[in-house]
């Protein structure tokens, strides 16, 4: 045979005809029937009651939403309170921080110039966190991007928690980003954050003025009221950054668990199979939005009055970063 | 900024921009319908409520579309 009539035989490729695919979901299939047959569902309630289907098995997976205390006090059922208490999303929480830390130590704690394939895996991480923020935000964004990179990888951990099975099942965990108070928390970190690199980059007298411009008046008193009123809208929509921030993390979790929870106890595998692939994006989106706008708004705190009215391209230059090393070359290390 | 950078931004802040303007005018309404209850007035601080929280929600929109779009156009 010659070498043209090899180029006109097309390559013989194995085609791939699903067939594992279909086995595995064959296989789910028959192990949730085997489950049902064995393991006969009862109604949470009431365990020696008759399953009414699907009633029941919707009602098991309505979590409440507060969550459940492990330790401590028990509280009332007051909106608001303050009880010392350890929650099973506080607990979760610790345990999330607790691996994120144990991994990061462990694959770091031996730094090469060549990097191995655990310490390539984690510079790439970073690596891309860095240059997503600091192309969104321009340098000024470089001081930042621990906030961001932090904020990102503990909410993705923490979302994608309530996707193992057992995380929400058993009473003692339940996914961080689940509980309102969690993602309050957090939205108050990052309110934090905005104010105080406000304060520290334009002085208190200079942030304070982005509310008050009380020198408006100097162009007269109807331009003077109109900037006040201006300004007293913006002061309230920093308040309101807080709560959007807090309230879409936390309907977007416990909104993606209660459907998860509920379509698997109304359906057998396939269905759910497939929502819990798209939970595992949507999570990943809510976790970038969440470090995104923390780390926009942010940017937004320290630009002074006059640079807000300058439109896109007026960048400022770093203040200076607690990461200078990376700033300098953020090419991969690969 | 490449374009899957470009596209995860702007799901960010598109997502924001319906947010802002239903918690800021829903937050207006409560804390309108709050002072009502004890000044026994409604409906008028639910009113005066909802005008601001829709002030605030628009400047908010406005603040992302004009401040961040743009930006990202770079």
């Amino acid at each position: 045979m010659t070498t043209d009539d090899q180029e006109a035989i097309p390559a013989q490729r194995p085609r791939s005809n699903g067939r594992p695919i279909l086995l595995a979901l064959a296989a789910v299939i028959v192990i949730d029937l085997l489950a049902v047959l064995f393991f006969p569902p009862f109604p949470k309630e009431d365990p020696n009651a008759p399953f009414s289907f699907p009633n029941d098995g919707i009602a098991a997976n309505f979590e409440l939403p507060a969550p459940h205390v492990v330790f401590g006090d028990h509280g009332n059922n007051a909106l608001i309170q303050f009880s010392p208490s350890i929650t099973s999303s506080i607990l979760t929480s610790w345990i999330i921080i607790a691996v994120l830390l144990v991994l990061t130590f462990l694959a770091t704690r031996r730094r090469d110039d060549v990097p191995g394939r655990v310490q390539n895996f984690i510079e790439f991480i970073y690596e891309s966190l860095h240059n997503f923020a600091t192309s969104l935000g321009g340098p000024a964004a470089a001081r930042y991007v621990p906030l961001f990179a932090g904020l990102f990888i503990y909410i993705l951990a923490s979302n994608w928690s309530g996707l193992f099975p057992f995380v929400g099942k058993v009473e003692a965990l339940r996914a961080p980003s689940s509980d309102v108070n969690i993602t309050i928390g957090l939205a108050l970190v990052s309110f934090v954050v905005f104010h105080v690199e406000g304060v520290r980059a334009l002085g208190l007298r200079g942030y304070l003025g982005k509310f008050f411009p009380l020198g408006e008046f100097r162009n007269g008193l109807g331009a003077g009221a109109i900037a006040m009123f201006v300004g007293l809208v913006e002061l309230l929509l920093e308040f309101v950054k807080p709560l959007t921030l807090s309230m879409r993390l936390f309907g977007n979790i416990f909104g993606g668990e209660v459907a998860l929870g509920v379509i698997t106890a109304l359906t057998i595998a396939i269905i759910p199979v497939a929502l819990v692939g798209l939970e595992f994006l949507l999570n990943f989106v809510q976790a970038l939005i969440f470090s995104t706008l923390t780390l926009m708004f942010t940017l937004a705190a320290i630009e002074g009055h006059h640079e807000e009215h300058e439109g896109p391209g007026h960048e400022r230059e770093p203040i200076g970063t607690p990461m200078g090393d990376i700033d300098a070359d953020p090419s991969p290390a690969h | 900024m490449n374009e899957t950078g470009r596209a995860w931004a702007y799901v960010a802040l598109f997502s924001e921009i319906g947010v802002v303007l239903l918690i800021a005018t829903l937050a207006g309404i409560g804390a309108g319908y709050w002072v009502d209850t004890r000044l026994d007035s409604l409906p008028v601080f639910v009113l005066v409520g909802f005008a601001l929280g829709l002030a605030v929600g628009a400047r908010g929109v406005w603040v992302l579309i004009s401040r961040f779009l743009a930006t990202f156009d770079d």
